[in-house]
């Protein structure tokens, strides 16, 4: 990989909602066009419910596909009973990326204050490829996107960033 | 038409420009849209509403062409704002001219649930106690799902 340029990685999106369909997927159409006009390639987008299963399941076969580098969820990262994403995902995890949450905690915490803390984002490494997983809110979504996980997937992104450390992942 | 601005609009004006160039129409329906004063018992001091230029007009301009398409329209304008607002500014002003009246009111009702559920607008609300995202409500959800 050269050390300047950009790099066009593979972006998975997946919506988690018992609500949402298709058309009102509005958190998952704004990541799809964010990651095309960052000049990435989207790589796949499903919806599927609350439901543990359903989303280890979506997030599992993307992470063992050698086509995509990064899949980013929305939605059920709350408190409520529903809200399990973190619980699908987090076991998948070879390894948390604690600063994501801290740093996502601090772009919200700009944006809405103390509501932020009803959130649960959080990233980590699974068979080498990065996931994030974001709250549902339209809101927060663009926060995560534009101010921490955008910067961080552009190989020009000084001093480091995460592009330029995805071949090592696996070693 | 459609309009995403951050300019404050007249909706008087705006439905007496509209009514004026829909000739041949048996009747005009209109919605304004305002800014609340209160939200979850919740004083609100400004709604701040941001978009995604790409994807928002896109969207906008599907939800009132298929609108035209579905109803039979003579004609339709949809204007939303951005920026912040006070409780009581106007914030969406849809209308629908069509040859008859049930056609265009059932118009504006599809385009007012698809904007509330599926056009992509950030709104964030300012209130004494501090600020939050607001997402569109179940029962929004199952108006809009009233027209599959």
């Amino acid at each position: 990989m050269t050390a300047s340029g950009f790099v066009p990685v593979r972006v998975a999106v997946l919506t988690v909602s018992d609500t949402r369909t298709e058309e009102t997927d509005t958190s998952g159409a704004y990541l799809a066009a964010a990651i095309s006009t960052a000049g990435h390639r989207l790589a796949g987008r499903a919806i599927v419910p609350d439901d543990v299963e359903a989303i280890r399941s979506a997030v599992g076969a993307w992470i063992g596909d050698p086509q995509v580098d990064v899949v980013i969820t929305t939605g059920g990262t709350g408190l409520t009973g529903r809200d399990v994403t973190v619980e699908a995902v987090a076991p998948l995890f070879d390894k948390v990326i604690e600063g994501f949450a801290v740093v996502f905690h601090n772009v919200s915490f700009r944006s809405v204050g103390l509501s932020t803390i009803q959130s649960r984002a959080c990233a980590g490494v699974a068979r080498g490829t990065f996931v994030f997983c974001l709250p549902g809110s339209g809101g927060a979504v663009r926060d995560g996107w534009e101010q921490v996980i955008a910067p961080q997937l552009d190989a020009r992104t000084r001093p480091c960033n995460l592009v330029e450390i995805m071949p090592r992942l696996e070693e | 038409m459609i309009r995403v601005q951050a300019a404050p609009f007249d909706p008087a004006a705006e439905l007496a420009a509209f009514a004026g160039r829909v000739g041949g129409a048996g009747g005009v329906a209109s919605f304004l849209g305002l800014v609340r004063g209160d939200s979850d018992g919740g004083e609100i001091a400004t709604l701040e509403l941001e978009h995604y230029p790409p994807l928002t007009e896109r969207s906008v301009a599907a939800i009132g062409a298929e609108a035209h398409g579905r109803f039979g329209l003579i004609g339709y304008v949809i204007v939303h704002r951005t920026g912040t607002l006070a409780p009581g500014e106007a914030i969406v002003f849809v209308a629908a001219a069509a040859a008859h009246r049930r056609a265009a009111f059932e118009a504006v009702d599809y385009m007012m649930d698809r904007l509330k559920t599926e056009a992509p607008f950030w709104k964030r609300e300012h209130g004494p106690n501090g600020s939050r995202w607001i997402e569109a409500r179940a029962v929004d959800h199952d108006d809009r799902a009233r027209w599959a």
